[in-house]
């Protein structure tokens, strides 16, 4: 294909995966969708290969091939169908993310099977479990929310009720899931529309070459990438926070004109909900490689063409089922992150920054308000960015893995009986260095009814690393306050009952600082 | 009074000037003196200045400073607790796969904490105390703040802590605003950052408005607002912010005044200049949206609906580490230049259009500047070996991979947003948008495509159909659609009251004005507001339909909520300005050249718009040439001078309307 082509075709892709998620954000119904942005849209192509995704979320990207293949391979697909699911071992990343993918049959393609697809994935506030919110610290799966492997929730463009039925019946807020699904849904139809499209006008055959040559584009410039590591290999270690404290190690190599990624040498999976599993730990390094590569690739699986990685099996990198993963997604994936840019540090001095917050923060609430109705609401909070080579480290905002963004005070405290307290800086929670991180953050939030919440945090222990003689950030807190101001500092993932008048409050982790000061 | 008799817009490098009589002139600018550049005018055209004699000026001078920022400092007094609110932004780092994230504007300086609270229903749960304040503002004024912009949480649903403490800064001189006033508007961030930009570019304001009344006081100067209104210079000083889309809003209203004859009610514009291309979908007059991002900060007021992408004439050719042909978004700006310049510039989407044979040589800006098609070669050729390619096909490729660009944002605000392109007509001006005009109609299937009389000049003869327009709104959430249908008269009065009240001391009685009510309706739960016109009849239908249209599908079963009230109080329309006087004689010649198209090399009729006269016909290809602009006719188009708008209407012949 044509280089001039390749950049009209590329431009297509990517234009119709954003064109879903303007749909999906302006017509779904939770804070988390509509305000904090917590969804991503993608295409793929006929074997399952992301071709194109809009700029969203890498957490849920990095390994949407292995959902569209997990899809491919289970399901019998035909026009008009539209697949959901969220189960982790079968194509998902953990259970409050709802993926739902169409497959997209052209006008003149070749061969029986849709030529491409798309997807659409959202983080729903909750999807049953154990605690409103779904994100609870468990020691298996089952515990952590209603489990949907691919079925189809449309099947040749009618609704199938009785699956839209059964899902609501397992969540706290039926309404609300309904609004987001009907939003999803609207969005990955508009997908297939615009391919279609897009098939009149170019046909379905140069579609499907211009798919092949992206990919191959995205191969080429991480090959080169590749070849400029020096040769060798270096291994990097950190640990998460709690009772097991699970070490995460890899080692990086290149090995003829290939980058390997070992991850042996990390800890068994734990009995916790900070397990992550392959799709999570290859989404880590998918988001590593996609930041050291120039700026101007195409973003496609292509990326990982000339990557072999080995995961050990039932590992906290590699679980398997029935491991609870609730936060291995949100949190132990931060961590893989740390980890691999701490192993290209040593192949690549000056170039990479210290450990940013590595969390997330995640904050989930449920309860009754005063008339007695149900209520979820999940969210994510910044923190501080690691200082590098470039400058100091950014403060109050979300790093590597996540980038949703918050949910206005006024629209949070309209929507749900709590009151916002304090939303600021962490005055110096940056670690030291010739670059300073950036400033963690201050969030508390005042229960106005009874209601139960669910902190799953990490980088409570230790700070974010420091490098090149840079100190550590400071790690983040998480405190307890009473109506009578009584206080006290909570575990990094824990669940408690709120009555009127306590607060929660969330100090988040600052950045690691680069260099000697 | 409502009809203004001149039009002046300034841009950075050039003053435009059209008058309602069809006389035109393009002045340098001169940044350190705005008011000259007016006298001049003014001589040059021979005009006496006079009460009588209205200017409507459109400027940069805002959205430059919003880009560059170079702002005033201000002191912000915020809801303790919540020092950082504005530093903190919405959280997200503007760039996912930077290795090292910045945030897109530096954090505001001068910030200062007040006890005081609201509650999401509005009521006051702490009061702010003076003593509090008063220390706050000092401290504030210590570090060299030129004034106080006050936000508090909640204020738009209940001002009164905001404007008492405004009250009590006042004791400390210094120009105090209220984050209320100016947004009463849901969701604070928007609405702090908007007050506190208002507030950082008032000095600024204050001065350009004081140099202009110093050099023409005689004369009636209103300022051309973002929603495309006429807006008094005392407004304008207390509002700059409204002026942040000054000249693009006066490019809409031209394209609107110069496109939409003979029942084209229906437009996407096309408006493409040096580093960036503006483009906006309009039907039966141009949109409005209630917020806009520039240079990183978010504006809540009234806009024109533009959408902005970094593709211009100027944008650079590079092949990047994939062995791809990408186009911008680094410009190569007004020096160097384009290759074709003569000053070692780059190759640029302009210099395409010099390689294949499509801007004339010797005809740009009358011929006033030189453009050299060899350095556009040389520049072409190691690019092009690099990919393989001829210079000539390299140079399409360029105009390709660029229309690439333009063409995502014109599928932006037409398919994204439930609109058939085909049923669109494509208004060109702008230097270059008559370049890519028919190909990008046929690249969304479009069959017409207009480009109006003065192309160059658009936005200052946009300027004179201007309005004087006052808009005020406020949100009402957990106010029920049945309230607002049953009351529509006491829940829009006060709006109306203040509104009427400006345009009285602007001279305009209840007789002059039109008044227009809108509402911001989403479904209860969502977070996406349609604007609507207000109706008493059926305001959940219309919602549902234009849902449906706009996104896909409607909810007939969940409520619609309002979430905001919006009144548009209208001034006079102006008398139409005098049409442009076409040429009368048939007995014209066009110049032949070659000229490179995707079907091979033609030789190609070149004409002179200044002589075509009305109804004339041209086959593609052909080449216009004007003062300030060029149009391509591609091979298969067809151009017609249209006697009524003086605009060329090119079309498709045997492409019919879905």
């Amino acid at each position: 294909m044509n280089p001039i082509d390749v950049e009209v075709f590329r431009h297509l892709f990517q234009s119709i995966a954003e064109e879903m998620g303007v749909v999906l954000r302006r017509t779904a119904f939770s804070p988390n969708i509509k305000e904090r942005l917590d969804f991503s849209c993608a295409v793929t192509g006929k074997d399952g290969d992301m071709v194109a995704q809009a700029a969203h979320i890498p957490v849920h990207l990095g390994a949407c091939h292995l959902t569209a293949r997990c899809i491919l391979e289970r399901v019998d697909l035909d026009p008009g169908d539209i697949v959901i699911l969220n189960d982790p071992f079968l194509g998902g990343t953990h259970l409050p993310d709802i993926t739902l993918f169409a497959p997209v049959f052209l006008p003149g393609q070749t061969g029986k099977a849709a030529a491409f697809g798309v997807l659409a994935r959202a983080h729903h506030a909750d999807v049953g479990g154990g605690v409103p919110g779904s994100m609870g610290d468990f020691d298996e799966l089952y515990k952590e929310g209603l489990i949907l492997p691919p079925v189809k929730l449309v099947r040749g463009g009618r609704r199938v009720e009785d699956v839209e039925a059964l899902l609501l019946a397992n969540v706290r807020t039926p309404d609300e899931r309904r609004g987001d699904l009907r939003a999803q849904e609207a969005a990955v139809q508009r997908g297939v529309v615009r391919m279609q499209e897009a098939a009149d006008r170019y046909g379905a055959k140069r579609l499907t070459a211009a798919a092949k040559d992206l990919h191959a584009r995205a191969a080429r410039a991480m090959s080169r990438v590749i070849s400029d590591l020096p040769a060798g290999s270096a291994s990097f270690e950190d640990r998460l926070d709690g009772p097991e404290s699970p070490s995460i190690r890899v080692t990086l190599s290149k090995r003829k004109g290939r980058l390997h990624a070992d991850f042996t040498g990390s800890s068994p999976q734990v009995a916790s909900a900070v397990n992550a599993h392959e799709s999570i730990t290859l989404s880590a390094l998918f988001y590593c490689l996609r930041c050291l590569a120039p700026e101007d690739v195409p973003t496609n699986s292509g990326l990982l063409e000339a990557v072999t990685l080995e995961i050990p099996e039932g590992s906290v990198v590699g679980a398997r089922r029935p491991a609870a993963v609730a936060g291995g997604n949100v949190e132990t994936s931060q961590r893989l992150v740390d980890v691999i840019f701490g192993a290209f540090h040593e192949l690549l001095p000056g170039r990479i920054p210290a450990a940013s917050q590595g969390s997330m923060n995640n904050l989930s609430l449920g309860g009754r308000d005063a008339e007695g109705r149900p209520f979820a609401y999940f969210e994510t909070i910044a923190g501080g960015l690691g200082g590098g080579p470039e400058g100091p480290g950014a403060s109050g905002m979300h790093s590597h893995m996540t980038n949703t963004l918050n949910t206005p005070i006024e629209a949070l405290e309209s929507a749900l009986p709590l009151r916002v307290t304090a939303y600021r800086l962490r005055s110096r929670s940056g670690g030291v260095g010739r670059n300073p991180g950036g400033e963690g953050v201050v969030r508390e939030i005042e229960a106005l009814v009874p209601m139960t919440v669910t902190l799953m945090t990490t980088r409570r222990a230790e700070g974010p690393y420091g490098l090149e003689g840079g100190s550590p950030g400071r790690p983040g807190r998480n405190l307890l306050v009473r109506a009578d101001g009584r206080s006290r500092t909570l575990p990094a993932r824990v669940t408690l009952t709120l009555e009127p008048g306590w607060r929660i409050r969330v100090e988040t982790p600052g950045g690691g600082g680069f260099g000697s000061p | 009074m409502s009809s203004p008799s001149l039009g002046i817009d300034v841009g950075g490098t050039f003053t435009d000037v059209v008058t309602r009589s069809g006389r035109v002139l393009k002045l340098p600018s001169n940044a350190e003196d705005p008011g000259g550049v007016f006298a001049r005018a003014f001589e040059a055209l021979g005009i006496e200045e006079s009460p009588l004699v209205e200017v409507v000026h459109g400027t940069t001078v805002v959205t430059n400073a919003l880009l560059t920022g170079d702002l005033a400092p201000v002191g912000i007094l915020v809801t303790k607790g919540f020092r950082d609110l504005i530093a903190l932004g919405r959280q997200n780092r503007p760039s996912l796969f930077a290795l090292h994230p910045r945030p897109a504007v530096p954090p505001p300086r001068h910030v200062a904490e007040v006890e005081e609270r609201i509650d999401a229903a509005g009521q006051v749960l702490a009061s702010p105390d003076a003593g509090d304040v008063l220390r706050a503002g000092r401290r504030l004024r210590r570090q060299g703040v030129k004034s106080f912009v006050v936000c508090f949480l909640h204020s738009w649903r209940n001002p009164g802590n905001e404007r008492l403490a405004a009250e009590i800064l006042k004791e400390l001189d210094l120009p105090v605003a209220v984050s209320s006033d100016l947004v009463p508007e849901f969701r604070e961030y928007e609405r702090f950052a908007t007050a506190a930009t208002n507030a950082a570019l008032r000095p600024l304001m204050e001065a350009y408005v004081a140099r202009i009344r110093a050099s023409l006081g005689r004369a009636s100067i209103r300022m051309l607002q973002s929603d495309g209104g006429r807006l008094s210079l005392d407004r304008a000083r207390e509002e700059p912010l409204r002026l942040a889309l000054s000249g693009p809003a006066g490019g809409l209203l031209g394209a609107w005044a110069g496109g939409s004859a003979k029942g084209r009610r229906r437009l996407m514009t096309l408006d493409m200049g040096g580093t960036s291309t503006d483009v906006a979908l309009m039907e039966s007059g141009p949109g409005l949206v209630s917020e806009c991002v520039i240079g990183g900060r978010p504006l809540k007021i009234p806009v024109m609906d533009i959408h902005t992408v970094g593709a211009g004439g100027g944008s650079v050719a590079w092949v990047d580490g994939g062995g791809a042909l990408r186009v911008g978004p680094r410009s190569a700006g007004a020096d160097p230049g384009p290759a074709a310049y003569r000053r070692g510039g780059p190759f640029t989407v302009t210099d395409a259009h010099v390689l294949l044979g499509r801007i004339p040589e010797g005809r740009f800006l009358g011929g006033d500047f030189e453009l050299d098609g060899k350095c556009s070669r040389r520049a072409a050729l190691p690019l092009a070996r690099k990919l393989g390619l001829t210079p000539e096909d390299f140079a399409l490729g360029v105009l390709r991979v660029a229309e690439a660009t333009m063409e995502r944002a014109l599928r932006t605000i037409s398919l994204e947003r439930g609109h058939d392109p085909r049923r669109f007509a494509l208004v060109a001006f702008g230097g270059a948008g008559g370049l890519h005009a028919c190909a990008l109609a046929e690249n969304l299937d479009m069959d017409t495509v207009v480009v109006p009389w003065d192309p160059g000049l658009l936005s200052a003869r946009g300027m004179l159909s201007s309005r004087v327009i006052e808009s005020r709104s406020r949100g009402v959430l957990g106010l029920s659609l049945d309230e607002l249908q049953s009351h529509p008269s006491r829940v829009f009065a006060a709006l109306e009251k203040k509104a009427m009240r400006t345009m009285k001391s602007e001279g305009f009685s209840t007789r002059d004005v039109v008044v227009e009510r809108l509402c911001d309706l989403r479904y209860v739960g969502q977070s996406f507001e349609l604007t609507l016109p207000f109706s008493e009849s059926d305001l959940k239908g219309a919602f549902d339909r234009a849902h449906e249209a706009r996104h896909g599908f409607a909810l007939a079963t969940v409520d619609v909520e309002p979430v905001a009230l919006r009144v548009r109080i209208l001034g006079p329309k102006p008398g139409r300005p005098r049409r442009p006087r076409l040429a009368q004689s048939l007995d014209i010649r066009a110049e032949r050249r070659d000229v490179v198209f995707l079907e091979g090399t033609r030789r190609t009729a070149i004409w002179d718009r200044a002589d075509l006269p009305a109804g004339f016909v041209v086959k593609g290809p052909a080449v216009v040439a004007e003062y300030s602009a060029t149009t391509v006719v591609l091979p298969g188009w067809t151009l017609e001078v249209e006697a009524t708008s003086a605009a060329m209407v090119l079309r498709r012949p045997g492409r019919r309307r879905p």
